[in-house]
């Protein structure tokens, strides 16, 4: 069986790109369509989004994909 | 969801503890259980009996109409089971609980069939009918198959001329464990072949 889990560790800015923009957790959750509790598991590093939640965090935030996540040596 | 639906399931989910105490009530009463309260409880009997009867024609319906509607299937199934995909995270955390209990279904499913395959016969013979040499007291392990439950068949009756009865499924219980054994595994090798398959890039689909 395949180990699927990730071999890398990827971790995010959204709680700083937030937190800029004084928004809540509900307010980033309704901005981008996904729920609350999907926010902060993203923002504790339990959860990778798709490829296609991490566009549209970008666009929310007006910025690209490497300055929201980054991969950790 | 419309209306109607949220209704339908309302009623079977909502009130499915109720229709417990239905049930309950119901055998207590006709199988006179605690006699001396029988006269007491015959408005409260014939109460439960239409909701019984009711509910249970509700679930009859709604599960027919779960067969041919999937739309129907995926939200029932969902409320049974608490089920919630609002987002890209809970669709996989589904995933996971679903491979999860697939695979713990099966295992049970694999246990029960092995336990429905094997006769337990403890024998204690009359003293009159040991012939000598053979032992009296035995313990014997049998194993077999039967497709049908021939217990659910009732052929005769006393004071009928003819007389046939069906009561609980007609198969047996191992048959019943490897048709449900089948149906998963042909249901999951299906959505997941269906699912692997990639479009055709060269006719340009």
């Amino acid at each position: 069986m395949v180990n699927i889990e990730s071999q890398l560790t990827i971790k995010n800015n959204i709680n700083v790109l937030r937190t800029e923009k004084k928004l809540t957790q509900q307010e980033l959750a309704n901005a981008v369509g996904v729920t609350r509790a999907t926010i902060n598991a993203m923002e504790k590093g339990a959860y990778n989004p798709s490829l296609e939640l991490a566009f549209r965090l970008a666009r929310f935030f007006e910025t690209d994909i490497q300055t929201i996540f980054f991969v950790e040596d | 969801m419309n209306l109607f639906k949220k209704i339908v399931i309302g009623i079977v989910f909502y009130t499915f503890p109720l229709a417990i105490v239905d049930f309950l009530i119901i055998g207590l009463y006709e199988n006179s259980i605690i006699p001396h309260i029988k006269p007491y409880i015959t408005g409260l009997y014939a109460i439960t009996l239409v909701h019984a009867v009711f509910w249970t024609l509700i679930v009859l319906l709604l599960t027919i109409a779960m067969f041919f509607s999937k739309r129907l299937r995926n939200d029932v199934l969902s409320k049974l089971s608490g089920m919630k995909e609002r987002d890209e995270r809970e669709v996989q955390i589904v995933g996971k609980a679903l491979k999860s209990t697939y695979l713990s279904t099966m295992t049970i499913l694999l246990f029960l069939l092995i336990i429905s395959l094997f006769n337990i016969y403890i024998e204690k013979k009359s003293v009159d009918s040991v012939e000598p040499g053979q032992l009296r007291n035995s313990v014997s392990i049998h194993l077999g198959f039967d497709i049908i439950d021939h217990h659910a068949f009732i052929r005769e009756k006393e004071g009928y001329e003819e007389y046939f009865e069906i009561n609980d499924l007609p198969i047996s219980s191992s048959t019943l464990i490897i048709i449900l054994m089948l149906w998963q595994i042909f249901s999951y090798l299906h959505v997941t072949r269906r699912s692997l398959k990639l479009p055709d890039l060269a006719a340009g689909g």
